[in-house]
């Protein structure tokens, strides 16, 4: 096989052809092949299923294999190289779980279906190398691409057909097939991690409830609740409903408390109590207290947690409190001016403590928030104010205390979506 | 902890779950009644009519079988939508493979071609009676479809399709305006009684080839699938598919009886679906041939609506290409490319003066003719697969059901092609 030693084959190739004994006696058919899913980049071929004569398959070690080409593959022993079907954790059957099934790329965020593997001779091994999501493997599977190459090169030769294949590089390729081993799922989480919570979203919605679910179930606490935070109501009570309640807790509690809200009022009452009994009390008593108002209201939209700031502060303590509290806080715009009591006495951008001197004291540089909000005040009013004064966040209050903040995303979105 | 909480969520969550409770019902609610009324399109109601007008009430028994097979073949497809979250064409590809999917939804484009093409006649025919001719209907009418889907929001075109179902009632107003003998209906629709001769067993053949159609079974998962909608509210969704067959084959009933009512008894015979409500005028008056009329264009226009752009999302779903009205035309070019050519053609051979658009729909209907027992073998292995369906399998009597229905659709089928080619 040297000749052919760095070069590319297609799984679709392989597929379905007869398999030869030593002696060139014919055994059976190729019909699957299994590679050895905890290998990132180019993971080998660790063994074949051949389908018998007699119709039961049976597995093949790589090592009994002298060769697998399009023309058949060549066991070093005969019937006695055939062993029962079993699967190891680490391995993946390409045509049973990759082949025809729906795989995320990770590089370019989106959901693709395969139509071929393109795999690489390398050394005596067979690796994958890439999945083929293009038309041209489409066209191959049927059988046709000589004749569709052809009428290409003779009719229009500069066809993006025949210069451009859709090769999604195996390392970016995150398998669905709900039997996918455990190896497989963690190393590519590590390539879910660079995509986009609104991507993740998008990807989480294109792709099949099967596939949905194996993808969100082992996504890191984190990245799921970012990716529920971008999601449709609809899709978020599909996924919250796919994993255990502690789970589901876990992924609220992480969540942005207002978002948080919003989610659980579109579960059933009995779902979403079950989920706030198994969160942390004080995240839990923060979520029900915005529960309790309507979702479309200034007191449904408010995000509890905010930059606080105390009025004899300097510019300089300012700045450290800000950084010390932005991690748990959604925007840090705006800084909010409160006396122990809750009681708001004024408002400073980010901006006012960056141009002011050091020692200044915050309560010199506040100035008076123009429209402060009541929490039933309604959407529609609430983006009123912030287009006439131009405001970036609104503090809601009652009974002269400051209970959180409206920011301009959350009313956007209520505006826009209804 | 979970009792100290309970107070403070007490509130809200009880006014929102009960609105929550009605939203849920319509999100589950709507899968069913749509694609159940859209199998009552032009072809259906011409082929209703036909068989009221040659065969008066003695047909109307065998709407009832009728109604359980197409039960039994909707269930399923609902049932696989649900426990599984893909469409048809998902699991065929999925399951046997590019080929068997190229070829199925090769058959499946054609023969709604052929559907897309009986809808848009259905629309000139029904708006020529009021006077209106298809070279000012068709082109206005294919518009407004592809307008309404390619600009319209899904919730939007949804709404619309479900007030589409109410104006069936029309058929239903036509039926009591022709003035059945109620008692004759009665024991045409009870008592089985069936001619063996060619022209009767065409008639029976061609009323189910008609109602149990390749593509609603791929329409409905899909729909279903769309709607996420979830295994705890299958029983919603299964009284939506039940409610929707039974609505359509009422529907049907009642089309049967006005032209047996009248164009049997009176000894006429129609063509079409047009021919029908002319015919209707003299006989049960003006209001019952309007309604007939009207009606008629209802249910083109909805199927015209439907059949273009669901074929399109199969092809694609298939095929893995990017699809949905949400994408962009520069990102889902296949999707768009595919809908806008179905609808130009399917409403462009309408205005061809001279083409034999009779011969078309003949192809159409033994395209159809030929898919439906291949889809139904595919969905029955699917659907007893436990790897795939799991405990929502079929179990082994409603798997021994299915199979010798879908043995009788199959000969019922290939007695329909036998019938038409012959002549």
């Amino acid at each position: 096989m040297p000749t052919r030693e760095g070069t590319f084959v297609f799984l679709s190739e392989l597929l379905g052809r007869p398999t030869f004994g030593p002696a060139g006696e014919r055994l059976g058919k190729v019909v699957d092949f299994l590679a050895d899913a905890s290998e990132l980049a180019y993971p080998k071929v660790t063994a074949l299923r051949i389908r018998l004569a007699g119709g039961e398959v049976r597995r093949v070690e790589w090592d009994d294999v002298v060769s697998c080409e399009p023309e058949g593959a060549r066991l070093k022993r005969g019937l006695e190289a055939m062993q029962p079907l079993k699967l190891l954790g680490n391995e993946i059957p390409l045509a049973q779980d990759i082949l025809d099934r729906q795989i995320v790329d990770t590089d370019d965020a989106k959901v693709e279906r395969v139509n071929d593997l393109h795999l690489l001779r390398a050394r005596g091994d067979l690796r994958v190398a890439h999945v083929d999501v293009g038309f041209r493997g489409l066209v191959r599977r049927m059988g046709w691409q000589r004749g569709v190459d052809a009428a290409f090169r003779a009719l229009r030769p500069g066809a993006e057909y025949l210069r451009k294949d859709q090769f999604v590089p195996w390392k970016h390729v995150q398998p669905l097939a709900a039997g996918t081993s455990k190896v497989r799922l963690d190393l590519a989480r590590r390539a879910i991690a660079d995509v986009h919570p609104s991507d993740l979203a998008e990807i989480l919605e294109d792709l099949d409830r099967r596939e949905r679910a194996v993808l969100f179930r082992d996504l890191p606490v984190e990245f799921a609740a970012n990716a529920l935070e971008e999601s449709e109501p609809g899709l978020q009570r599909e996924l919250l409903r796919m994993v255990e309640p502690e789970r589901a807790a876990d992924i609220v509690e992480e969540m942005q408390p207002d978002a948080a809200a919003d989610l659980l009022s579109e579960l059933p009452a009995a779902e979403s109590a079950e989920i706030l009994a198994a969160m942390e009390g004080p995240e839990a008593r923060e979520v029900e207290r915005l529960l309790t108002y309507d979702e479309d209201s200034a007191g449904g939209m408010m995000n509890p947690e905010f930059l606080r700031l105390q009025p004899a502060m300097t510019a300089q303590a300012a700045l450290q409190a800000v950084r010390d509290q932005a991690k748990e806080v959604a925007q840090v715009h705006d800084c909010f001016v409160v006396q122990r009591d809750r009681r708001l006495l004024g408002v400073l951008s980010l901006r006012d403590l960056l141009l002011a001197a050091p020692e200044a004291p915050v309560d010199a540089i506040m100035h008076e928030h123009p429209a402060p909000l009541d929490p039933q005040d309604r959407a529609g009013k609430v983006a009123e104010l912030a287009a006439k004064y131009n405001l970036f966040s609104l503090p809601v209050e009652k009974d002269g205390r400051l209970l959180g903040v409206v920011t301009v995303d959350d009313v956007l979105e209520k505006v826009l979506h209804g | 902890m979970a009792e100290t909480a309970t107070p403070a969520r007490g509130v809200r969550p009880l006014i929102r779950s009960r609105w929550a409770r009605f939203t849920m019902v319509m999100a589950v609610i709507g899968p069913g009644i749509i694609t159940a009324n859209v199998d009552n399109d032009a072809g259906g109601i011409a082929t209703y009519s036909q068989a009221g007008a040659d065969f008066g009430y003695s047909l109307l028994w065998t709407l009832i079988p009728i109604t359980a097979a197409l039960i039994l073949v909707q269930e399923m497809c609902a049932r696989m939508g649900v426990a599984t979250g893909k469409g048809l064409a998902d699991l065929i590809r999925e399951r046997f493979g590019v080929k068997a999917t190229f070829y199925v939804m090769l058959a499946l484009v054609l023969a709604n071609l052929g559907n897309t093409v009986a809808e848009f006649i259905g629309v000139a025919e029904s708006l020529e009676i009021f006077g209106i001719t298809r070279f000012v209907s068709v082109p206005l009418v294919a518009l407004l479809v592809w307008v309404l889907v390619v600009k319209g929001t899904a919730r939007l075109v949804e709404r619309i399709f479900l007030v589409a179902c109410l104006f069936y009632v029309a058929y239903l107003v036509a039926g009591f305006l022709a003035h059945p003998d109620w008692h004759e209906v009665a024991i045409g629709s009870l008592k089985p009684t069936l001619a063996l001769n060619g022209p009767a067993l065409t008639m029976v053949v061609t009323l189910v080839g008609t109602t149990i159609a390749p593509w609603m079974q791929f329409y409905l998962q899909s729909a279903i699938v769309e709607k996420g909608v979830q295994i705890e509210d299958y029983a919603l969704s299964r009284l939506d598919v039940v409610i929707g067959c039974i609505v359509t084959d009422v529907v049907a009933f009642f089309i049967v009886l006005a032209c047996g009512a009248t164009i049997f008894k009176a000894g006429g015979h129609i063509e079409s679906a047009k021919d029908a409500a002319v015919a209707l005028a003299p006989l049960a008056g003006r209001w019952a041939s309007t309604l007939f009329a009207f009606g008629l264009f209802n249910a083109s226009l909805f199927a015209a609506s439907i059949l273009p752009l669901s074929t399109t999302y199969y092809v694609c779903e298939a095929f893995g290409w990017e699809s949905g009205i949400d994408k962009r035309r520069e990102d889902a070019p296949q999707f768009y490319i595919l809908y806008t050519a179905m609808i130009v053609i399917g409403a462009g051979l309408v205005l061809i003066p001279g083409l034999p658009l009779l011969k078309i729909l003949l192809l159409s209907q033994t395209a159809n003719g030929v898919l439906l027992p291949f889809i139904l073998v595919f969905m029955l292995l699917l659907a007893g697969d436990e790897r795939l369906m799991g405990k929502y399998r079929n179990g082994p009597i409603l798997n021994a059901v299915s199979w010798a229905t879908t043995a009788l659709l199959i000969a019922l089928t290939l007695g329909m092609l036998w019938f038409t080619l012959r002549g």
